[in-house]
């Protein structure tokens, strides 16, 4: 696991993957509202809707709880460069543009969350657990301000919040939302990666050359000096060339 | 003088007062004893019959004019219960007959039978009741199915009987219930970020945003064949 003083970061800016919030989170549940033990610290209450026309009512088990961002930074702006773009092929000015899609306070309002849970809770070995070899968990160290304890977020919950719902305890180091963006892609889309190789086979060869294969964005191939070549999955990082940031109220 | 035929079998309140003061006289004084109405048809014999019995009222006399027939009370039906959201289709649909038998009765060119003219006075009186309980819901009301037959479809067999039933048999306006859970004596995992909420330390996320290229959020399907999965190692398990 990163030590606390690599994890976390100053509280700062628009919301970003890897913010740990203070939000409430729901699940619907069925008629006997069965709670996995991993989540009874979640399920503080029960709420049952009623609703006409429908022969079933909602059961939701909800309850307040730290969530870590999972959605995407650029999903935070989604919407907002959406509408911008269109202002601006409908003849505004970037600035104008900027202007009104500010303006609109609806938009990007929602985003996904995954709430942090006591280890002890989880039924799973707590030495695998917290260093992170666990599909579907992140380790996560105590915070230096006690705000956050030891815990591990588990991405096997996601629940959709509203920016305007939250409030935000601490922001993550880069190395810690990589290991979450390796998380997430290992738990929602890479369960049985084919990336690999003999080890003996290329004992003693020369890479010549490194490409990023684009039909597989997420691995890195070597080439050899005998022709053949490697794949290697890369780590997930922030891209170096990211989005241009501008000022508040710019 | 002659009195136009009048079904004496009516007894809404409501319809009779808005006919009008003749209208009210005639029904109260029951100078009629017996339907005039019959099948699409009529009864002839019946209505001859009533044609020829003298008004025996105080009142004004009543033209002939001023008694509507039953293609205008029709009509009048059903645009009172078309007025509380139901369609015409609905209408048909409560009374038991298809539209173009409900356009017909109010043409006049079908005669519908006091039966027929019967529910759909209940349904009118239904939907005016409905309407004070539940403004602005009368349809979803009589089309709820809960179980059994939805409201509107019992209307022909059970008259103005549901007036006195029909909120038990539907299901109430939608009812949230919230039960808290126990929880163990441990302090919740974040209640430290609660203190520091309540004591003004923590703050929502600022709305900066940031101009991205359009490429940000476009994909190529084409490209999800490096992600096609290969799993040697599982076996499935049959059903027997």
């Amino acid at each position: 696991m990163i030590p606390a003083d690599e994890f976390f970061e100053d509280d700062a800016g628009p919301p970003r993957q890897g913010d740990i919030l203070l939000a409430g989170v729901a699940r619907l549940v069925a008629e006997d509202r069965y709670t996995p033990q991993a989540w009874v610290s979640l399920d503080a209450a029960d709420v049952t809707v009623d609703l006409p026309n429908l022969d079933d009512p909602l059961r939701l088990a909800t309850g307040p709880a730290l969530v870590m961002v999972t959605s995407h930074d650029c999903h935070f702006d989604k919407e907002w460069n959406r509408l911008r773009n269109s202002l601006i092929k409908r003849g505004l000015d970037g600035d104008a543009a900027t202007r009104t899609a500010d303006d609109n306070e609806t938009l990007d309002r929602t985003f996904t969350a995954s709430p942090l849970v006591i280890p002890n809770d989880l039924a799973l070995d707590r030495g695998n657990l917290m260093a992170g070899r666990v599909v579907g968990y992140l380790p996560v160290p105590a915070s230096p301000d006690g705000l956050v304890p030891e815990a591990v977020v588990d991405l096997t919950y996601r629940a959709t919040l509203d920016r305007l719902d939250i409030v935000r305890v601490t922001c993550i180091s880069w190395t810690a939302r990589a290991r979450l963006r390796y998380a997430l892609a290992r738990l929602d889309s890479l369960r049985a990666t084919t990336v690999g190789f003999e080890l003996e086979a290329v004992v003693g060869r020369h890479i010549e050359q490194v490409s990023f294969p684009k039909q597989q964005p997420l691995s890195v191939r070597l080439h050899l000096d005998d022709g053949h070549h490697i794949d290697l999955l890369q780590q997930p990082a922030e891209l170096t060339d990211g989005p241009a940031r501008r000022a508040p109220g710019g | 003088m002659t009195a136009a035929p009048v079904d004496l079998q009516q007894t809404s309140s409501s319809v009779a007062s808005r006919r009008g003061r003749g209208r009210t006289v005639a029904l109260r004084a029951g100078l009629l004893p017996g339907t005039v109405f019959g099948t699409n048809a009529g009864i002839p014999g019946v209505t001859r019959w009533a044609d020829h019995l003298p008004l025996i009222t105080t009142t004004p006399a009543i033209e002939p004019t001023q008694i509507p027939s039953i293609a205008d009370e029709v009509r009048d039906l059903r645009d009172e219960v078309c007025a509380h959201g139901l369609t015409r289709r609905d209408v048909a649909r409560a009374v038991g007959v298809d539209r173009r038998s409900l356009s017909g009765w109010v043409s006049g060119e079908i005669r519908p039978s006091a039966d027929r003219v019967r529910v759909l006075r209940s349904l009118a009186c239904l939907v005016a009741d409905i309407a004070v309980e539940r403004p602005g819901r009368v349809r979803d009301v009589l089309l709820a199915r809960r179980g059994g037959r939805a409201l509107i479809d019992r209307v022909a067999d059970e008259g103005t009987r549901l007036l006195q039933t029909w909120r038990s048999s539907i299901r109430p306006e939608a009812k949230v219930s919230v039960r808290v859970r126990p929880q163990n004596s441990a302090e919740p995992i974040w209640a430290a970020a609660a203190r520091a909420l309540v004591d003004g330390w923590l703050t929502p996320p600022t709305w900066e945003r940031s101009i991205r290229p359009d490429a940000t959020y476009e994909m190529d399907l084409d490209e999800a064949s490096a992600f096609e999965e290969d799993e040697p190692g599982v076996r499935r398990r049959s059903y027997r």
